[in-house]
């Protein structure tokens, strides 16, 4: 689609945040990104390959990090921390690990830390790999869009909006499905909006689901 | 007689002052955030000036604004639209006079996410 700014762009000064908080000189920017995707990519493929199977799927908020001059400080806003600290913190210990192996940087202590998120069904990250779970088991699309809508009406959303773009069903002609419950003021930069964009691979191709969550108005 | 001059010096000074020499120092302060950027400021003057050293209090460079403009459009139809993507970096500068251990004990206290803090000695 070619007109719609991303809303998190969009409102980058006034209600939304940042969330890799650092600065480096413009000599050394390009390394600090590459340590953020680096960070970013073990963290999920950690998660990934280590979750349960009856709990179903990840639900990973949002990966904050900071960076001072020692310090690599890393928050994971996880909405169903039980895959992590079920493993009595050695999940987190791993985890750190991990991370740190693939760092070769002596100079910089990396600190992880896990929060939970109150109702994560009012993430749009969670709600994305719920239906990404939900189509995976060939649930048809519009029964799965409603589930995710309902679960996340019960989390006092003033509104909400989901679109699934691409085989839909499997079908020959690609479209795209989207269903809007409440309000969802997008030109309003007031208004804290949140947003998600998350792709789902399956045997017809490639799936795309873009999740609008209005939060609040200031 | 130059030579006599310099050996006076020293003994001299040694009399007078502690054992560390004062050294004039610059701490340049960068970030892509004035808050934050602010408030290690306030903290580090305040810092010094509880040691009673004397502050040349926070001289503000211009903000540097890095700017990438592109065009929006992936393909190149349509009207000619552009985005411009900006970094502002803002720098502050602080003048002490003080030897160096001093100025270490106040750096390490207040360290932010988010700003970086340089230090550099000027010899005299």
């Amino acid at each position: 689609m070619g007109q719609k700014i991303n809303p998190l762009g969009f409102r980058l000064g006034t209600t939304q945040r940042h969330h890799s908080f650092w600065f480096a000189q413009p000599k050394n920017y390009s390394v600090g990104l590459q340590e953020d995707e680096k960070i970013r990519n073990c963290i999920k493929n950690y998660v990934q390959k280590n979750k349960r199977i009856s709990s179903g799927f990840e639900g990973i908020a949002r990966i904050g990090i900071k960076k001072r001059i020692d310090l690599i400080q890393v928050i994971i806003h996880i909405g169903f921390p039980n895959l992590l600290i079920e493993g009595q913190t050695r999940g987190i210990e791993e985890l750190q690990m991990n991370v740190q192996k693939e760092f070769h940087s002596v100079n910089r202590r990396l600190n992880i830390a896990i929060t939970r998120v109150e109702k994560p069904y009012g993430q749009p990250n969670i709600l994305a790999e719920y239906i990404a779970l939900q189509l995976k088991n060939r649930v048809s699309f519009r029964k799965a869009m409603k589930k995710a809508i309902e679960l996340a009406e019960q989390t006092d959303t003033k509104g909400i909006q989901v679109q699934i773009a691409g085989r839909i069903d499997g079908k020959e002609i690609a479209r795209v499905e989207w269903i809007r419950e409440g309000r969802v003021p997008l030109q309003t930069i007031c208004a804290k909006i949140d947003h998600c964009s998350y792709t789902i691979r399956t045997i017809y191709g490639v799936l795309g689901i873009k999740i609008w969550i209005f939060v609040d108005e200031e | 007689m130059a030579a006599a001059y310099g050996a006076m010096k020293p003994a001299k000074l040694g009399l007078e002052e502690p054992q560390e020499q004062q050294h004039r120092i610059r701490i340049t302060l960068s970030s892509k955030n004035v808050k934050n950027l602010e408030k290690v400021c306030a903290d580090l003057i305040r810092g010094a000036k509880d040691k009673r050293l004397t502050v040349k209090g926070p001289v503000r460079m211009p903000t540097k604004v890095l700017r990438i403009t592109t065009r929006k459009s992936p393909c190149g139809e349509g009207t000619n639209t552009w985005d411009t993507f900006e970094l502002r970096i803002h720098k502050r500068v602080i003048d002490l006079v003080s030897s160096s251990e001093v100025v270490k004990q106040i750096t390490s206290i207040t360290i932010e996410p988010g700003v970086e803090v340089e230090v550099t000695i000027a010899e005299p």
